[in-house]
């Protein structure tokens, strides 16, 4: 009943919070630590020598080297221990870019002086503690807390947290049945068009998915007057590769930029070309690999740094291309990369490479190759829940606009959160209990 | 000393020359989120350009913390003085 146990903690942290004269950042700091705890107490204590460590070394560049070094060794041993060795690795792939993105800000240009309890706050803090926003330095000095009850914010974040758990109990977590009937056995050997379709349809759900954490984390944010970066800017809507990529994990993105994009670009600029080139690669590969040490990752980053290393050179040349097209192309290109990104392995994305541009594989039965496996199997009642769902999701992204600036009103909407609260009980998928698919980073 | 307005108006010219567009009139407090073409993409390209035009050298951090139009302006007249001096 651990559910429990969070409420409780939680209600008792935002009435002390806003209650009591005590110091706020003090008590949102021991709120996030026994909430840490519970989950996996080898994390939080992780969390808390990492930070110590990075207050340590943030004075000299040598310094910093050894605390750059010292989080690697962390990095590495968790992504290839002993599983029940690496429990301290919750959220350590978030925090620890941020203490990092500290020392190169050390290494580059002058020493740093965050105070310890400040980092710990940025690396900690609850709700962002399990995957992000990643902060940029200047974020973490900017990132603020009010005890002052302020009952827009407190609104806003009611609002963003019913409009987060309606987008992945209802939409994400029930698109998540169609594609993972396509992704969850990789061995076999479906059709091309309805591998196509499943990353499609996969592209949708991992927006879906990890932008209603971004919602959820950041009304609980509001709920307590901190506000956190915005992690997503409709990205399904982008009619190129860098537009998508300028609205998609945005804090990940962000970091790269300024740590490693920037660099090499300002370092390469007397050969702009060549150095904006090396520096999309560069930054798109790290980005593969942060998720995770797998050949599909990889692949992945490196499919998306030519994707939009290649739209660059094109728009250098003046050629342009028509909005609708650029759309159609861009949700095609990353749905394509998508597919590496969900096999993971080697092995699996050849058998999905293979299946598409297998011949034999492009003769198919729309009725029995495509829709029974997309529909799971031909229950005429599943069917009838699952074209439901992908109606209410093509209603959603055409309204997509109208209901995110509902979900940032600051006056509390009781038909908005009646009717998506409605829409939870109707359509949501309570047992499947999928995860939080950026959680696992 | 260089005029700000001189440095300005050259900048200008820069900028038009650079995005293509001929309508493009910057100030002293326009940022790079006012023009739409302006993004991380080109921003290092952009600064060489600007560099190749005022015969000076930023450093890394300067660039970074570059607000707006007026504190680039600001950098340029400096170096330029330092140049002249």
């Amino acid at each position: 009943m651990n559910w429990v146990l969070y409420i409780g903690i939680f209600l008792a942290s935002i009435i002390t919070f806003y209650k009591t004269k005590s110091n706020g950042q003090n008590i949102l700091l021991a709120t996030s630590i026994v909430l840490i705890s519970i989950l996996s107490w080898q994390s939080a204590l992780c969390v808390i020598i990492l930070t110590g460590i990075t207050t340590l070394l943030q004075d000299s560049k040598t310094k910093a080297w050894l605390g750059i070094f010292l989080h690697l060794i962390f990095i590495v041993y968790a992504a290839f221990g002993k599983k029940e060795l690496t429990l301290f690795n919750v959220g350590l792939s978030y925090y620890s870019l941020q203490n990092i993105g500290v020392f190169l800000l050390c290494i580059r240009h002058k020493s740093q002086k965050y105070s310890f309890k400040d980092l710990l706050f940025a690396n900690a803090f609850f709700p962002k503690f399990t995957s992000g926003p990643i902060l940029l330095p200047k974020e973490i000095k900017a990132l603020e807390y009010n005890s002052e009850f302020n009952s827009k914010n407190f609104n806003c974040g009611i609002n963003r947290i019913v409009f987060g758990f309606f987008k992945k109990i209802v939409l994400a977590d029930n698109l998540h049945i169609i594609t993972n009937t396509v992704f969850d056995d990789k061995e076999v050997g479906f059709k091309g068009v309805t591998i196509l379709l499943a990353s499609l349809l996969f592209t949708v759900e991992m927006y879906l998915n990890f932008s209603a954490y971004t919602d959820i984390i950041l009304g609980f944010g509001k709920l307590f007057n901190v506000n956190l970066k915005e992690n997503f800017k409709i990205p399904l809507r982008s009619s190129s590769v860098s537009e998508y990529w300028k609205k998609t994990h945005i804090s990940l993105i962000d970091w790269l930029t300024q740590n490693f994009f920037y660099p090499i670009s300002f370092q390469l600029r007397k050969n702009p070309k060549y150095g904006i080139v090396i520096g999309i690669l560069t930054t798109f590969i790290l980005s593969g690999l942060w998720h995770g040490l797998y050949a599909g990752f990889l692949i992945w980053g490196l499919l998306n740094g030519i994707y939009l290393s290649t739209e660059f050179l094109l728009k250098k040349l003046g050629i342009h291309m028509h909005k609708l097209i650029g759309w159609i192309l861009t949700i095609l290109f990353i749905s394509f990369s998508n597919l590496f990104f969900v096999a993971k392995s080697w092995e699996n994305s050849l058998n999905f490479i293979y299946q598409i541009f297998n011949y034999e594989s492009w003769s198919f039965n729309w009725e029995s190759d495509v829709f029974a496996v997309l529909g799971n199997g031909w229950y005429l009642e599943q069917q009838f829940e699952l074209g439901m769902i992908l109606i209410l999701i093509f209603l959603f992204l055409l309204f997509e606009k109208a209901l995110e600036k509902a979900s940032k009103s600051t006056n509390l909407s009781i038909t908005f959160i009646s009717i998506l609260t409605l829409l939870c009980f109707l359509f949501g998928s309570f047992n499947d209990g999928a995860e939080f698919i950026y959680m696992q980073f | 000393m260089v005029n700000n307005k001189y440095i300005l108006k050259r900048l200008n010219s820069v900028i038009k020359k650079f995005f293509k567009k001929e309508e493009l009139s910057i100030t002293p407090s326009t940022t790079a989120e006012d023009i739409e073409e302006w993004d991380s993409l080109n921003h290092m390209s952009l600064i060489q350009a600007i560099e190749q035009e005022f015969e000076i050298e930023f450093d890394f951090f300067e660039v970074m913390d570059f607000e707006n139009i007026g504190a680039l302006i600001e950098s340029i007249q400096k170096k330029r003085n330092n140049t002249f001096q």
